[in-house]
């Protein structure tokens, strides 16, 4: 069994986008995610998609792999396509099937979300693609610690990340073990009805939930032991500094977003 | 120069239970080296989480290296006690190796190029320098159990406390620790306390502590320990091999002069007809 679905499809490759403080990164898809809703004109889109792609590119990860990995996102955009061609009432009459009457406005509006969400799953799929889930952690706990400040536990939200991130894999064995455990004393999980299926997972949860906390305990002790005291007066290995590749990426971006405007008016 | 001392330290998880441990005192001295052995349940491993305050003690005092143990000192003598586990999965906290050394450093709030290098030294020390980013999941009992040594390595405690490390490990990730912890022993001026079922590992300590229904029945060195047939019965101890075959030569009529490790029972085998 492999974890990866479920924190993330980091790929690593070593790129130059890999390398970008997370930090960026993150306020680079950010801000990415509130400009794209703005974009009306072909032109911006032109600029969004050519930048996306370059991106991608960057990234060295094959683009057929980027693409599988928001496939399931598709039939979501396959669905606000319809949504939108349906319900919108502008421009000409393309077409009339039955009670629905397809406009012109409706594709064109139909198109234009498709394009702004395939954009925007993209970019964001990029992040995950090439910022291993730590990085992302440690990036949100520097971007966010100006909040510890008003008493939001920031650190304390972080380590809990970290730790729930470390103890997938763990989980996952456990599991896997002690679901063979029960079918060898003959639960059975694949054939039954619905009712009886859920059933025999009870017998899947309950020692799993036992052995969890058994395991936060010994975490908490062997913690304390190691002196952890809360976030209070803690010094933090991972350094984040920003490197001339930092600035670099932040002037194109900030280009980019120049020329989009000025594309826009 | 690192010491420890019980003082007729009682200890018991609730009111209405028996005492887990009751009017215990004991001294280990600095750089000495002390196995704490017994029976299930027989108060061992609440004396190593006494020593490093994760438990309080109901009556009596502990100190280290001259400082009383109580809510205000804890995190000063956290810093001094290192403290493995059992369990190697439970006490990993880091995402990588290189992250769970830095854990107890980062809490100590040590400089960052002052980490970096403690890091490398500790992860040096116990011979996983080259695992240095990988994660939990891809490393054995054993090598867990190595990183949880070189995260309290890089610590630079005075006092190194073993709490069953090895019971949870096959023979071989046992064999690797108890070889790595012997080596340590030799080459750090450092106070060792052993809490063990095993008694294999006994014999490489200077002074055996016997724990028994919460306090300490013997107070011995392990050759007078494992000399004593009866004692070992009466804790419920398993004879070590190289003890057994000592005993069992000498009903056939070669006595040794009680070997305690593997080089001694090999040097006196094969020297055993040279010297008659």
């Amino acid at each position: 069994m492999t974890p990866s679905f479920l924190i993330g499809q980091y790929i690593s490759t070593g790129s130059v986008i890999h390398r970008l403080d997370p930090r960026i990164k993150l306020v680079m898809v950010f801000i990415f995610v509130f400009i794209v809703f703005f974009a009306n004109h072909l032109y911006s889109y032109v600029l969004f998609s050519t930048f996306v792609i370059v991106v991608a590119l960057a990234t060295k990860i094959r683009l057929s792999y980027i693409l599988k990995g928001i496939m399931p996102v598709g039939i979501f955009l396959l669905f606000t396509f319809f949504l939108h061609v349906v319900m919108t009432n502008e421009g000409q009459a393309l077409l009339t099937i039955g009670p629905l009457t397809i406009y012109t406005g409706g594709v064109i509006r139909g198109i234009e979300i498709s394009v702004r969400l395939f954009l925007l799953v993209f970019f964001t799929s990029l992040l995950t693609l090439t910022t291993p889930p730590m990085a992302i952690t440690d990036g949100l706990e520097k971007l966010l610690s100006p909040l510890k400040k008003v008493g939001v536990p920031v650190h304390e939200f972080a380590l809990m990340v970290s730790i729930t991130l470390r103890f997938i894999p763990t989980l996952m064995e456990e599991t896997d073990k002690i679901s063979k455990a029960q079918a060898s004393r003959g639960v059975d999980f694949r054939s039954g009805s619905l009712k009886s299926r859920a059933y025999a997972v009870v017998s899947l949860l309950i020692p799993l939930f036992i052995s969890s906390f058994r395991r936060a305990d010994d975490l908490a002790l062997a913690m304390e032991a190691r002196g952890y005291r809360g976030g209070e007066g803690r010094t933090n290995i991972r350094a984040l500094i920003l490197q001339k590749r930092d600035y670099v990426a932040m002037i194109l971006y900030g280009l980019m977003i120049l020329l989009f405007i000025f594309v826009q008016s | 120069m690192s010491w420890i001392e019980f003082r007729h330290v009682s200890f018991r998880y609730h009111e209405n239970e028996p005492w887990v441990l009751d009017d215990v005192s004991f001294v280990v001295q600095s750089n000495e080296s002390v196995a704490l052995i017994g029976k299930n349940g027989s108060g061992k491993s609440t004396i190593a989480k006494l020593m490093i305050g994760l438990l309080q003690p109901q009556a009596g005092e502990i100190f280290i290296d001259g400082q009383i143990v109580n809510e205000e000192t804890i995190w000063d003598i956290r810093s001094q006690v290192g403290l493995v586990f059992q369990n190697p999965e439970n006490q990993f906290v880091g995402t990588t190796v290189y992250d769970d050394v830095a854990f107890g450093l980062e809490n100590l709030a040590v400089p960052r190029e002052e980490m970096t290098h403690r890091i490398e030294r500790s992860l040096q020390q116990v011979g996983m320098l080259a695992y240095r980013d990988r994660e939990p999941h891809d490393l054995s009992g054993g090598q867990k159990q190595r990183i949880a040594l070189a995260s309290v390595l890089a610590v630079e405690p005075k006092i190194l406390l073993l709490d069953e490390a090895t019971s949870m490990l096959d023979p071989h990730g046992t064999e690797s620790i108890n070889q790595l912890f012997r080596q340590l022993k030799r080459e750090q001026n450092m106070t060792h306390v052993t809490v063990t079922h095993d008694t294999e590992e006994v014999m490489y300590a200077d002074r055996v502590l016997v724990i028994d229904q919460g306090k300490i029945a013997e107070d011995c060195t392990p050759r007078q320990l494992f000399c004593r047939q009866e004692l070992l019965d009466e804790y419920g101890l398993r004879i070590p091999f190289i003890v057994e075959l000592t005993n069992e030569l000498y009903k056939q009529g070669i006595s040794l002069d009680d070997p305690m490790n593997h080089k001694e029972l090999l040097d006196q085998l094969w020297t055993f007809h040279l010297t008659e």
